[in-house]
């Protein structure tokens, strides 16, 4: 307990600094607000969470944003230099006047404790309130990191499954779809059907197409029914479709997809 | 006053990295700016106040303050960076895969199985060549060797015909998006790295081939 508590008595910074730095925090947070929140005074709650986080949602948010109007081929919007301005506000309260209040306020709690006086109300409250910031804030951030990695690497998947359900697979199904409906129009000379989808009084089968039915993205079965203008094509995929169900997770649902072929038309389900 | 030169410090500090990393479209080099200047602005107050003013005990404790700050609000922000990459490149992806898509169960595809059927449906005794058929229901749409769609189509198909029995087309798009394959690819538009299919025509049928 050899402890030494440098003191700053007799220093000339005095409550009004500590006061100057509330005032300067207010400020910031009504500059904030009306510049990023378009005078919305009463939804301080969103400025705050805004002002505490940088507001990279924002930041992520525009990203997007940005990419869709890009896409669609439309002139890209400009940050708004309000909005370069309260995140510049974001940085500076939470990467230089909190952590001064916060410094400010504890030297100034010691020096009560050495002179053996009861410390000023607003010293108190401010060193709390930066105290409280400095802890909190970067566990909440840290917890968002945490949870927005987890999302990230499901985003992935999601996007990986997306490509095999919607590109994959489905550019497959129309290749087959296509070169049935081209073996029902050419003639049995040529090696197709004759205006049929039958092959020597049966139903023409995936070899006959120059197709497997085993492949990399899962098994592929054709089959008719009644008619020899109609075809079925059946597909299960190897692996789990990306649409997820909210009242069972459990329940997972595995790719598939069914095509009815007609001789000059498809309809996929 | 001499807080009030540090708080002038951090805003010279932030501000210089954040302002030079301004983009009108772009925020996240001022972003990284931002974090990198916030990082070292705190540093220094820890290095030339901190370890000054305060006791050992402090020390410890607001250098692992500023510590949990820095590295929580570094990871938020290369999180929430890497995310919004992922996003945007999801998006292109989708965008060139719509094309790829588009191309060829819009177009292509469609214009052989009708090439075929206008082949195969000729009247009995005055069927034409394979090429005559294409050019009888196409031809006017043709100009200088390139097939439009519509009139007013901005992007064509390139057609040749190989003696009367064969017709080549290749289609190659023209959007930002439509990446291909290999990005050196030269596509017969004049682009690189765009997507391009060639379709062969003839009365034996059709056969594609995804080029880039």
């Amino acid at each position: 307990m050899n402890e030494t508590i440098k003191s700053n008595a007799g220093s000339s910074w005095s409550p009004f600094i500590v006061k100057f730095f509330i005032g300067s925090v207010l400020l910031s947070l009504m500059v904030y607000a009306k510049f990023y929140l378009h005078m919305r005074f009463y939804d301080i709650w969103v400025a705050l969470f805004k002002i505490l986080s940088i507001d990279l949602w924002f930041v992520g948010y525009n990203t997007l944003q940005q990419a869709l109007t890009e896409v669609n081929r439309e002139p890209i919007p400009i940050v708004k230099i309000g909005t370069y301005l309260s995140m510049f506000i974001s940085f500076l309260f939470l990467f230089a006047v909190n952590p001064i209040l916060f410094l400010i306020s504890r030297k100034k709690l010691n020096n009560y404790r050495l002179e053996q006086k009861e410390p000023l109300a607003i010293v108190r409250i401010g060193y709390f309130i930066s105290f409280a910031i400095l802890i909190a804030i970067p566990a909440n951030t840290i917890a968002s990191a945490i949870a927005l990695n987890s999302h990230f690497e499901y985003f992935k998947k999601i996007s990986a499954e997306l490509k095999y359900q919607r590109v994959d697979v489905k550019s497959e199904l129309w290749k087959i779809v296509f070169k049935a409906q081209q073996y029902y129009i050419l003639p049995v000379e040529e090696g197709g059907g004759g205006k049929s989808f039958t092959k020597n009084g049966k139903p023409v089968s995936l070899n006959d197409l120059g197709f497997e039915e085993r492949t990399s993205l899962g098994r592929f079965i054709l089959y008719q029914q009644k008619s020899d203008t109609t075809l079925y094509l059946y597909f299960f995929g190897n692996r789990v479709s990306s649409r997820f169900s909210y009242s069972d997770p459990n329940i997972v649902n595995v790719v598939e997809n069914k095509v009815t072929i007609y001789p000059s038309d498809f309809k996929l389900e | 006053m001499k807080y009030l030169l540090w708080f002038f410090a951090g805003c010279v500090c932030i501000g210089i990295p954040f302002f030079i990393g301004y983009d009108q479209h772009d925020m996240w080099n001022s972003v990284f700016g931002g974090m990198i200047g916030g990082t070292i602005f705190l540093v220094l107050l820890y290095f030339f106040v901190v370890r000054k003013e305060l006791t050992a005990k402090w020390k410890i404790i607001i250098a692992g303050l500023f510590t949990f700050h820095i590295l929580a609000f570094a990871a938020f922000t290369v999180t929430s960076y890497r995310m919004s990459m992922l996003q945007r490149g999801n998006l292109y992806e989708v965008r060139s895969y719509s094309i790829a898509m588009g191309m060829v169960g819009g177009g292509i595809y469609a214009r052989g199985w009708n090439m075929l059927h206008l082949y195969y449906e000729q009247p009995a005794g005055k069927e034409k060549s394979f090429v005559d058929v294409f050019k009888t229901y196409y031809g006017e749409k043709i100009r200088n060797g390139i097939f439009f769609e519509s009139p007013n189509a901005l992007e064509g198909t390139y057609v040749t015909f190989h003696g009367d029995s064969v017709v080549q087309l290749v289609d190659a798009s023209g959007d930002a998006f439509a990446q291909g394959i290999r990005s050196d690819f030269a596509n017969i538009n004049g682009l690189t790295g765009k997507i391009q299919y060639t379709t062969t025509m003839s009365k034996h049928g059709v056969t594609y081939e995804r080029n880039n």
